[in-house]
């Protein structure tokens, strides 16, 4: 479980347990020093923990059961067999998720995919898109066990027809009717929230490690909340909601996703949102004003500006995919096994930056190395956190889904994030 | 015998188990812990689904029961595949992925439809449906353009009633000429647009005060309006709508995935492709008030003078900013005004 503490007003980790006991060893955390987990709800000082653990029969930090304790929420009814030996099992301290996908492979691949996609008409892109997932899946390992993605083409090719008849189908009605055409897209609208929950149980329910599928359960008035009822305040509101819908999304994106029997919780906070956006928001200010009195002053240097600027994008969306990306996986668990993310805003830039340009000079025949380039610096900065055995998982009875909101989400540029 | 190693898991739990399955010469089957031996799957023939193989990740030996065997060891899976006899048409995919001279023809076939597409494809799929648009798009496409631009950049138009008027009344002849394409002629104030004129989708022309101001002859502004009536009558402005999202569409298309950094791969790709697209409806334009001019014997100097003139003012305003940087004229909407001065004064030229 993952561990943070405060020096002065600066929060640092997560670090593993032995990393604490380490920093407590060597007197870098006091007993004043405020620490706590991914359990626990508010901050304690070393000392208030201790007490409150010596109270609990329990005498490992982090485990304690005393009713009063904040750190472990009720278990659950439908925990799985508790393992005989949960004390036994040697504490990996954290296993990394891999990945073994190279540039030059993938893009044989792609390639590949574009051109069979291309001579059928697009008929073939259904299987491109299963070799796709399935090279960055199964390349992808974590516990010695590689991902697995197992939804079946015909599916998508039908979800994909249904979507172009109805495209085609929507613009004769536009050519005819067009009023009706436009009461029709802002009916589409409300579509939204089942496209949501589709797309990502389509999505779940055909990936698989340890031949356990993972499954998506939220519902569509959950969806609807979280992707529209709170979106349409947001202009009413300024944009100063903004920061909460995104946790809003994530929170249920997290809590309804579950690998086997068990769902994943979660437990970062608005707060933790509003950090993010007000910290680039600051950012974005403070570099605009300085662009801005530079091109003033030098109106020569008006091409620099621009490059500047396009710089500042790449800017705040590699510091936004990384905050946000590490936030994510930091406060997501599953059972008690708990995830580390530690991307860094600069390498990262680094690489999209490189992407960006490599993809551009090569009329986008670099899209496939960039695409491998900038996963495998995510996965590379991945950890599972595990707390006992990763063999106590135990599989859901599934229902089959229809890829058709999968492939209308695909087809409308949605993306759900994860 | 075939043996290979993996992973079992049975696939009621996550329990990983580590196996060797072995394959007999008889096709029969067994698959055993690695520790203990103990048999977990015994078969008289062997029965699984085989995943196909992509590149070298792991491939899983589905068993009727559920359970699958994870193996990395891909190549006596195939060797396995091969005693079966069942490859299946995916692995020929495979096939093709891997052979090196086949990934090199790919590779340029893509390029060579890409380019096609692009330069030709994408403008006379445009042409098409453009032509089969209701006028009623066109009409609210003008209405909308004009009422953001009249809001971002334009301010009311300061020209006095009687220079307006004048400008009125040269420009009459020509607009009654072309009555076909619903010209309606409006003023405003450029602001930082300059001297600058515009045809929206739907036949109307805006001149800015300042194109205006800057004009020394009716006939120059006379020029103007046939090129802009040139975009008009080759559709220019919606065209450039279905080009453009066409375009879009094809790249996401091609890249696969929506999702996060190709966004912004893809921004500058499109945009630059975006921008040739521009220039070679500028050089239609042309093209075509070259034509008119010659015919109603205008001389070609009017165009070129005030192009020339737009183009010093615009200069002078950027205070002796370098020009001519070859490479910019990437990132312009329209050809060197030298190209196009050239066009006119040299018109044997204008056919390449």
């Amino acid at each position: 479980m993952p561990w943070f503490y405060k020096d002065g007003d600066r929060k640092i980790g997560p670090i593993s347990r032995d990393e604490l006991m380490n920093l407590i060893r060597r007197k870098q955390i006091t007993r004043k020093t405020l620490v706590r987990n991914t359990k626990m709800h508010e901050w304690l000082t070393l000392d208030e923990l201790m007490r409150i653990k010596s109270q609990g029969m329990n005498k490992q930090p982090g485990r304690s059961a005393s009713s009063k304790t904040p750190e472990m929420p009720a278990p659950k009814k439908d925990e799985p067999r508790e393992t005989p030996s949960t004390t036994a099992v040697p504490l990996e301290k954290e296993i990394p998720f891999q990945f073994k996908g190279t540039g030059p492979e993938y893009f044989k691949v792609w390639i590949v995919n574009v051109l069979l996609s291309f001579l059928t008409l697009g008929i073939y892109s259904a299987w491109a898109k299963v070799r796709r997932k399935q090279y960055f899946y199964g390349n992808t390992s974590v516990a010695g066990a590689a991902f697995r993605y197992l939804a079946d083409p015909l599916k998508i090719l039908k979800g994909r027809c249904i979507v172009f008849l109805g495209f085609v189908g929507y613009s004769v009605i536009n050519h005819f009717f067009p009023i009706a055409a436009s009461i029709l897209s802002v009916g589409l609208i409300f579509i939204l929230p089942w496209l949501v929950v589709r797309s990502l149980a389509f999505n779940a329910r055909n990936s698989a490690w340890r031949n356990i599928r993972f499954n998506f359960t939220g519902t569509y008035k959950d969806a609807g909340e979280a992707y529209l009822l709170y979106s349409i305040l947001i202009p009413f509101t300024l944009g100063m909601i903004v920061p909460y819908v995104l946790f809003l999304q994530k929170k249920f994106v997290v809590e309804n996703s579950a690998y086997g029997t068990n769902t994943f919780s979660f437990h970062a906070t608005s707060k933790d949102y509003y950090r993010i956006v007000l910290k680039l928001l600051f950012l974005l200010i403070i570099s605009g004003l300085i662009l801005g009195s530079v091109i003033y002053l030098f109106p020569k240097l008006l091409l620099i500006s621009a490059f500047a600027i396009v710089a500042m994008y790449l800017y705040a969306f590699a510091y936004f995919s990384v905050k946000s990306g590490n936030l994510l996986y930091n406060s997501s668990t599953l059972l008690k096994h708990n995830f580390k993310a530690t991307m860094r805003v600069i390498p990262f830039l680094k690489i999209v930056a490189v992407n960006t340009i490599a993809t551009v000079l090569t009329a986008g025949l670099f899209y496939p190395f960039a695409v491998v380039r900038s996963y495998r610096y995510k996965l590379e900065h991945l950890f599972l956190l595990p707390e006992g055995d990763l063999g106590q998982f135990v599989a859901a009875e599934l229902k089959e889904t229809s890829a058709l909101g999968d492939e209308i989400s695909d087809f409308m540029d949605f993306d759900f994030g994860l | 015998m075939v043996t290979i190693e993996g992973k079992w898991y049975d696939g009621k739990s996550s329990v990983q188990i580590n196996a060797v399955l072995r394959f007999f010469d008889n096709a029969a089957v067994r698959v055993e812990r690695a520790d203990t031996g103990e048999i977990l799957i015994q078969q008289h023939t062997f029965n699984a689904r085989i995943s196909d193989r992509v590149a070298d990740t792991p491939r899983f030996l589905n068993f009727p029961d559920g359970s699958i065997l994870e193996t990395e060891n891909n190549r006596a899976v195939d060797q396995l595949l091969q005693k079966m006899n069942t490859g299946g048409w995916m692995s020929l995919i495979y096939l093709l992925e891997t052979k090196k001279r086949f990934i090199v023809f790919a590779s340029l076939l893509v390029i060579l439809m890409g380019a096609a597409m692009v330069t030709y494809g994408f403008p006379m799929a445009a042409k098409v449906i453009v032509s089969y648009l209701p006028k009623s798009i066109f009409d609210t496409a003008d209405h909308q353009s004009l009422k953001t631009l009249d809001k971002v950049i334009f301010r009311p138009s300061e020209l006095s009633a009687s220079m307006e008027k004048s400008v009125r009344n040269h420009l009459k002849g020509i607009m009654d000429t072309h009555k076909e394409f619903g010209v309606k002629l409006l003023f405003r104030k450029g602001g930082r647009l300059g001297p600058n004129a515009f045809a929206l989708p739907g036949g109307t022309i805006v001149f800015t005060d300042e194109l205006i101001k800057l004009a020394k002859h009716d006939d120059e502004i006379l020029a103007i309006m046939v090129h802009e009536i040139g975009h008009l009558a080759h559709q220019h402005a919606m065209r450039r709508i279905v080009q453009d999202s066409l375009l879009s569409f094809a790249l996401l298309a091609l890249t696969g995935d929506a999702s996060g950094v190709s966004e912004i791969f893809l921004g500058l790709p499109i945009i630059l492709t975006e921008m040739a697209y521009s220039r070679d409806f500028e050089r239609e334009a042309d093209q075509y008030a070259l034509q008119y001019m010659r015919t109603h014997n205008i001389p070609l100097s009017r165009f070129t003078d005030m192009l020339m003139r737009i183009e010093n003012f615009n200069a002078k305003k950027r205070k002796g900013k370098k020009e001519g940087n070859k490479w910019m004229d990437y990132l312009s909407t329209h050809p060197s005004t030298k190209e196009r001065v050239k066009l006119f004064r040299d018109p044997g030229s204008e056919n390449n």
